[in-house]
């Protein structure tokens, strides 16, 4: 091959040169600057032929066999690199594979291995055996050795006097706490029950299934004087308007960005990234649509979601870790929505740390799935341990199962989520409904059902004992 | 009475613009070594994905007994490529025929010859053409495709692979992709083929005005994380393929498939 040096003081000058040395055809090798000015290498394209492989390596590897006999003895003298490039050169012109060759190789070698690991496995199965037919099982460590022995914390009596002494303070303090908490409960329940349309709304709020906080909140900024119809009307508007929903926004199809579809195990995060992928393929085309799974651990998380993917004609990619969930935010940045699936995480799992840093990236939003059939401790605590900063949005699942949608509305209220859509039941893409929150108070409240849960009117100073009347977030009445 | 359930994904069957096909193209430019392990192991992790796959190899030619894609557009059966455990692949020569379409594009042809292979391998959810770079260039010119151009560490890949890149971008206004191979067990081979990657990029860069991606791949899955940079080298080349979806295309009259059905090897 010939290669030549060509320096000049600008690159432009050093290419002219090159150009007229070689033609149309230069090949650039490399460029580098040079204490007077740039140096370039160079080649011609036609000079690299000889590297190009015919259609017939069959009738060539003769050729570079006897090639490489001639310029055997050459070769002995040159550096050690050029011996290397000339093995390569013959290496590649013996080439003789073509791709169905190539694979019916590999497929021998296959099944070779394959018969070998089989062979090797009932071999090690039998040798692994003892005579008796029992096989040892390693025994831990005696209990003896696993027992840690605690090392008793000195301290001198004055210090010991004083913590017992702040402790005593602390319990009191608590105690009169709860007295007073008590005691306001009780003449607020006092007085509610002098009123039969409060107390009738509270035993029905109650029933439906929202939180004693919630109702106390809500009655308390009841005004007086409101007959029963007129209460009712002003406790649904009240729910209503703070209940932050995205009606005055663009759906999340149209609106289109980077969501993570995060929380509990089995709430239908999967599903529902289906149903908006859909929606959006449906929209705007299926190439408007990007897919990602996080979730490596679930069994068949990623064909789950790719089987979604391809009848829709969009392809599902696997993050394994933050670079790689980079790299494909980078591949699918031309994209109107992507959505990214993430692993269910039980609220009390360590991992959840991480797996929510992993999210930590400009431009990706939460989207929190909250199961409306969960009890409404367990989405508290669902919505307490996916909780992120800034204006946390949610996506309420299962509507359609859920006995009473109350428990899952309050607490997308107390904790002030926008919610900006519900899924109400299994069919893609069209069981998703915008979040409406007149529908859905309306919903909440109609529960109708009888259930053996439900608390009677003399049980209602039970409910309200643990309800101090504070509740997260501001209720505007 | 369970029959007149509708499946719970009718709806997603529903969207129209789904796509059909996927165009993959990866080039050649000698290197065997390098490019056949590539191609066996894009072809396993998508067959591991039960998608079904035909491979058009331009590197090797027609013949009676080995017929491919000239056979086909010239509507001659071609019988299934047998063997046992490829249940969802097909690996056909593609040299003359190729070179056939690339002259059809020369003499006007309506059809873009993508298009044409989209008809002809319907029944293929991925088609990998697998040619030299100067072929693609004179066949494919300016059709969008973005092909993938492997490198492998050995010290005569480079040099070719410029020009390979140099004739799919100049001659053929393609967007390429590099991709070098590494034996991973061999922590200097990544050292270079990260050294190699910058210099193939600074060279289109500085040479051909062009920022092009580039990427690494493994030689071998031997484990769990090669396969999965496999994985993701095939999930990615989807990604960026051509999509051929069914209304994308008019099916010329008296084109049909003549080579033998394939059953699709779908799970759902």
């Amino acid at each position: 091959m010939n290669i030549q040096r060509f320096t000049a003081a600008t690159s432009r000058e050093a290419l002219s040169k090159a150009r007229m040395a070689f033609g149309d055809d230069t090949l650039i090798i490399s460029n580098r600057p040079t204490a007077s000015g740039v140096e370039v290498l160079a080649a011609a394209e036609a000079s690299l032929a000889e590297f190009d492989q015919p259609d017939e390596p069959v009738h060539s590897a003769p050729i570079a066999v006897k090639k490489k006999q001639a310029l055997a003895p050459q070769a002995a003298s040159r550096p050690s690199t050029q011996a290397l490039v000339e093995e390569d050169a013959d290496r590649l012109s013996m080439s003789t594979l073509s791709f169905q060759d190539y694979v019916r190789e590999r497929m021998l070698k296959r099944r070779h291995e394959a018969d070998q690991n089989q062979a090797s496995a009932s071999t090690k199965t039998t040798g692994a055996r003892p005579a008796n037919g029992h096989f040892s099982v390693p025994m831990d460590s005696p209990p003896q050795q696993q027992a840690r022995s605690i090392a008793p914390v000195a301290s001198s009596p004055d210090a010991t006097q004083r913590r017992v002494t702040a402790d005593i303070a602390d319990e009191l303090h608590a105690l009169k706490t709860l007295i007073e908490d008590r005691f306001n409960t009780l003449t607020w329940l006092g007085k509610s029950s002098q009123n039969p349309t409060q107390s009738s709304l509270m035993l029905q709020l109650i029933r439906s299934g929202f939180s004693p906080h919630l109702v106390r909140a809500v009655l308390e900024k009841m005004p007086e004087g409101t007959d029963a119809t007129a209460s009712m009307q002003w406790i649904t508007d009240v729910l209503e308007r703070n209940l932050k929903t995205d009606a005055q926004a663009l759906p999340l199809q149209e609106e289109g960005g980077i969501y993570a579809l995060v929380g509990a195990t089995g709430v239908g995060k999967t599903s529902t990234t289906a149903k908006l992928a859909g929606l959006c393929a449906r929209m705007h085309g299926s190439a408007s649509v990007g897919l990602i799974t996080l979730d490596n651990y679930r069994i068949g998380a990623h064909e789950q979601l790719r089987s979604y993917g391809r009848m829709l004609g969009v392809v599902a990619h696997l993050a394994h870790d933050r670079s790689a969930l980079q790299d494909l935010l980078g591949l699918l940045s031309s994209k109107k929505m992507i959505l990214i699936d993430t692993t269910g995480i039980s609220p009390r799992d360590p991992k959840k740390r991480e797996m929510l840093d992993l999210l930590t990236l400009p431009g990706v939003q939460r989207l929190l799935v909250l199961n409306a059939v969960s009890h409404g401790d367990s989405i508290d605590e669902v919505i307490s341990v996916f909780r992120t900063t800034g204006g946390q949005q949610a996506v309420l699942s299962k509507v359609d199962e859920a006995v009473k949608l109350a428990p899952a509305l309050d607490a997308v209220i107390r904790h002030q989520l926008q919610l900006r859509g519900v899924t109400t039941g299994q069919k893609m893409p069209d069981d998703w409904e915008r979040a409406d929150a007149a529908k859905l108070v309306k919903l909440a409240l109609r529960s109708s059902v009888k259930s053996a849960f439900d608390p009677q009117i003399s049980d209602l100073g039970f409910f309200f004992s643990q309800a101090s009347g504070r509740h997260q977030g501001g209720l505007h009445a | 009475m369970l029959d007149t359930h509708r499946p719970q994904t009718q709806g997603l069957h529903g969207i129209p613009l789904r796509a059909a096909q996927h165009v993959i193209v990866v080039a050649s430019h000698g290197d065997w070594q390098g490019e056949l392990p590539l191609l066996w192991n894009l072809c396993s992790a998508w067959s591991a994905m039960s998608y079904s796959i035909a491979v058009l190899d331009a590197t090797a030619a027609e013949s009676d007994h080995n017929p491919g894609l000239q056979q086909l557009l010239n509507n001659i059966h071609v019988p299934l490529w047998d063997d046992d455990d490829c249940t969802n692949w097909a690996i056909f020569p593609a040299a003359l025929g190729l070179e056939q379409l690339g002259a059809s594009v020369l003499a006007g042809a309506t059809l873009e010859p993508i298009q044409v292979l989209g008809h002809l391998l319907e029944n293929y959810e991925i088609i990998l053409i697998y040619a030299n770079a100067l072929d693609l260039a004179t066949c494919l010119p300016g059709s969008g495709i973005e092909p993938l151009l492997p490198v492998s560490m050995r010290q005569m890949s480079i040099v070719p692979a410029y020009q390979a890149l140099k004739h799919l971008m100049v001659k053929g206004k393609l967007h390429p992709s590099t991709v070098a191979i590494v034996d991973t067990s061999n922590p200097a081979h990544l050292l270079s083929a990260h050294r190699v990657n910058k210099s193939i990029q600074d060279c289109a860069f500085n040479f051909l005005g062009e920022q092009i991606p580039a990427l690494i791949a493994p030689s071998e899955p031997m484990d769990g994380q090669n396969a999965n940079a496999i994985k993701t080298l095939a999930l990615r080349l989807l990604e960026r393929s051509v999509s051929l979806r069914p209304d994308a295309f008019a099916i010329p009259q008296g084109h049909t498939p003549a080579f033998d059905s394939f059953p699709s090897a779908r799970s759902h």
